[in-house]
């Protein structure tokens, strides 16, 4: 009883710490401004969707209907393009990011020598650039 | 055994250091293998605690007396699954019990979000084990179940092998001692986790409404299982300790209380801060005044400070608890002040006849009846403090501020709902409360003309009315829409509804069990009581009822001797029920209780209970209530659980039939 009590104590203390002794220096991903507008889209389309159903059951004027309605509509249109941005920015790096995992070969030789183009306004940048020259966005390093 | 118990609390304290500290770093560094192990940390608590509680159970069934906590609380004679419970009896084991339940939700939400929330988990994680720290401490330091057996021989404490327990307190032997007590703690305890992310999401700057989501279905859980421990709690008062009533706004019962007004006033509130993004210092104020209730009412529940301000000092958990809840308190505060900026409304109020001001009213409302139940449960000691003599305040002063608010909160439950958010047309409300004001007053001109002359039950009775009314409306309107957008016969419609958008109807259903409930404590307005002396073969009259006495005797078994009488009951000449209040002395304890005998109707509760007998012990001395109404508390419990049920289940989505474009259409032609 008291062995096995003691083999299950140190078992139990290296499992919780060997984590610590991995190499690896992973670091998680901090949140994401994608995840902020997420939010924001589904609190704009249950807004949307409250609205309606208050409509339906006839305690809204009409005019009041109509006014929140098109206020809603256009924070959602906002949201939702802003959205669209990020997700084409995301893909750019995902893309330049597949293309790296691809190892030194030809498209690495030409990504190392090729003007970097800004993904935020698409400005043409020398090679070794750390910042766009036109609107100052940080060039992430692929 | 209780070796092995100290050596994993010993093992234990350590361990949730280790897990907090790591957890935190993790947070700082968002190092993934710190993180990792932070998790690791948390079920290895979880395996931990769980062992220790297995071996207090071992300790309670093997009878193993030379124990402090088994000797207390159980003894020989004890049927086997009160052995079980008496974990949660005494004042060691609950403590136990409650890190048990911590650490159980601790290792449940770090599963539950294995693969989300990267970002807050850390945090979530300090927070929980933080507070298992504390508890844990606690255990170990100062309420030790493990502990020896110890009585002072001459001068020197000496450990003791007792042959027998002292037993578990009488009152606590009785069916409702296995769910009450766990569920009013998992109630407790579950407070925890919405504090734990949104102190997660101060510390991180995530203050956007997804902790509020993520916690949602958590504090709702929570909610719904304190609300079933208070309402257990008054009924097992009710049957167990003979006074005729199930609350009596007892500092313990007001303890379940306070985390119950603020959560109710979260769950409201929320709401707009999902819908407009306001009132986030509000919300965090409230999830974390609930926690710290919470915590606090397991402290008035253990410390015993408010019936004995020297068992509080004697204990030395009073000043720990003390401590905790300050430091709990100047941290949560602190956090709020340094991120003052982000908490900042990005919104306004733009009308106060819109739902989200409906919801700010109830929430000050019961900002308001917490303060007075604090003020009032606290008062005692306060005024200890400041006069040297303890002064209680009894359910009078509860009743005067607590009805009032009570009756408030009732009305906005029927008005609320018709508000529509942002700003509600006038036109639309003269239209929505006409035809129930008006029968409303038909309602309370009724009860006057036949009799009924308190004016808080007259009030209560037709604000009932009034909002059961609205609420049922509520149902019927929108299920006519839909049945004639989707074709759907009006139940189906009403089913489908319900099933479409559970919070709202689940939450309406949960509003007509208070309307429920609320009838029952009215009923209470119209309590009578006899005592009435009685011997065998002899009979008595009282609210239409002939009580017949067929024995005044008694028997005996290990655990107790009961002293009974058989009556029989006999309503318009029909006999309805047989009944045995009884006596019972403990032999363990030497401690009696008092068997109650109810019989129960949707009109009234007949209650009996046996208060003494004669000099020469032939007639026995019956305390008889007649208390109207009381079912309907219990009947209003089952609908609140199905409904916080309904509320919990994610809403159903169904197919698309036709084009958007259409239904919107038929949507307008149904108001057009």
């Amino acid at each position: 009883m008291t062995t096995f009590a003691i083999i299950f104590g140190f078992g139990l203390i290296a499992w919780v710490i060997s984590p610590l002794f991995k190499k690896s220096g992973q670091v998680f991903e901090v949140h994401s401004q994608a995840a902020d507008l997420e939010d924001m889209k589904s609190r704009v389309y249950h807004n949307i969707k409250d609205l309606e159903f208050d409509y339906a059951l006839g305690r809204l004027s009409e005019q009041d209907f109509q006014t929140i309605r098109i206020a809603f509509t256009q924070e959602a249109t906002q949201v939702v393009a802003r959205l669209e941005q990020l997700q084409k920015h995301d893909l750019d790096a995902l893309i330049a990011q597949d293309l790296k995992k691809m190892g030194d070969g030809p498209a690495a030789a030409v990504a190392a020598g090729a003007p970097k183009f800004c993904m935020d306004c698409g400005h043409k940048n020398p090679a070794k650039a750390k910042f766009c020259s036109a609107c100052g966005e940080k060039f992430e390093e692929i | 055994m209780s070796e092995f118990g100290h050596i994993l609390l010993t093992f234990l304290f350590p361990l949730t250091l280790f897990t907090a500290v790591t957890a935190f770093l993790a947070g700082r560094n968002h190092r993934e293998s710190m993180y990792q192990a932070a998790r690791n940390g948390t079920y290895a608590i979880w395996i931990v605690t769980t062992l220790a509680i297995l071996a207090l159970e071992a300790l309670m069934l093997q009878g193993d007396f030379s124990n402090a906590f088994v000797y207390g609380n159980t003894n020989r004679a004890l049927p086997g699954f009160y052995k079980i419970v008496a974990l949660w009896a005494g004042h060691d084991g609950s403590l136990l019990f409650w890190t048990w339940i911590i650490t159980s939700f601790s290792a449940l939400v770090v599963y539950q979000n294995r693969n989300k929330n990267r970002e807050l988990m850390p945090y979530v994680i300090l927070t929980m084990i933080g507070t298992t720290v504390f508890f844990t401490a606690l255990n170990l330091f100062i309420a030790n179940p493990f502990d020896t057996w110890m009585q002072n021989i001459n001068g020197v404490m000496t450990p003791v092998a007792a042959a027998d327990g002292r037993g578990l307190n009488p009152l606590l032997q009785h069916p409702a001692m296995i769910i009450h007590p766990p569920i009013l703690y998992i109630g407790y305890v579950g407070t925890v986790v919405p504090f734990a992310f949104a102190i997660a999401a101060l510390l991180t700057g995530r203050l956007g409404s997804s902790w509020i989501k993520i916690t949602r279905r958590w504090a709702l859980v929570s909610w719904g299982f304190l609300s079933v421990g208070i309402l257990l709690g008054g009924k097992w008062a009710y049957v167990e300790l003979g006074w005729g009533g199930y609350w009596a706004w007892d500092p313990v019962e007001n303890a379940s209380l306070l985390p119950w007004l603020t959560s109710t006033a979260y769950v409201h509130s929320v709401m707009i801060q999902e819908r407009k993004g306001m009132l986030k210092v509000w919300n965090m104020s409230l999830v974390i005044g609930t926690y710290l209730l919470a915590i606090f009412g397991t402290f008035l529940t253990r410390s015993g400070i408010v019936s004995s301000v020297h068992a509080f000092a004697e204990s030395g958990i009073g000043p720990a608890f003390a401590a905790f809840i300050v430091f709990a308190i100047i941290t949560s505060i602190g956090l709020i002040f340094w991120r003052r900026k982000e908490l900042s409304s990005e919104e306004h109020f733009e009308s106060l006849v819109s739902r989200e001001s409906g919801f700010m009213f109830n929430n000050l409302l019961f900002v308001l009846a917490t303060i007075a139940v604090l003020w009032g449960t606290l008062f005692p000691v306060i005024s200890e403090a400041f006069t040297g003599e303890q002064i209680t305040v009894g359910p009078p002063w509860f009743n005067t501020i607590m009805i009032p608010i009570g009756l408030a909160l009732l009305l906005l439950t029927g008005v609320g709902p018709l508000l529509a958010w942002r700003r509600t047309s006038i036109e639309s409300l003269r239209k929505s409360f006409g035809y129930p004001f008006i029968a409303s007053v038909v309602v309370l001109l009724g009860m006057f003309f036949f009799g009924i002359r308190d004016g808080w039950a007259l009030g209560s009775f037709t604000i009932s009315f009034f909002v059961l009314w609205i609420i049922v409306a509520e149902f019927l309107q929108g299920a006519r829409i839909r049945s004639k957008n989707a074709q759907e016969n009006i139940l189906t419609a009403m089913a489908m509804l319900t099933m479409k958008n559970t919070r709202r109807y689940g939450g309406y259903i949960i509003h007509i069990a208070v309307v429920v409930i609320f009838m029952g404590f009215t009923g209470a307005a119209f309590n009578t009581e006899t005592r009435q002396e009685v011997a065998t073969g002899g009979s008595f009259n009282f609210a239409g009822y002939t009580f017949k006495c067929i024995e005044k005797g008694h028997s005996t078994n290990d655990n107790f001797r009961t002293d009974f009488v058989d009556l029989q009951l006999f309503k318009d000449g029909r006999k309805v029920d047989d009944l045995r209040p009884a006596k019972r002395m403990y032999f363990a304890s030497k401690q009696p209780t008092t068997e109650v005998a109810i019989y129960s109707t949707l009109r009234e509760d007949i209650y009996v209970v046996t208060v003494g007998e004669s000099e020469d012990g032939k007639m026995a001395i019956l305390q008889i209530y007649r208390n109207p109404l009381v079912m309907w508390v219990w009947l209003g419990s089952l609908i609140l659980i199905v409904g916080t049920i309904l509320v919990l289940i994610p809403n159903y989505r169904e197919k698309k039939r036709k084009p958007a474009a259409q239904q919107t259409h038929a949507r307008h032609e149904v108001h057009a």
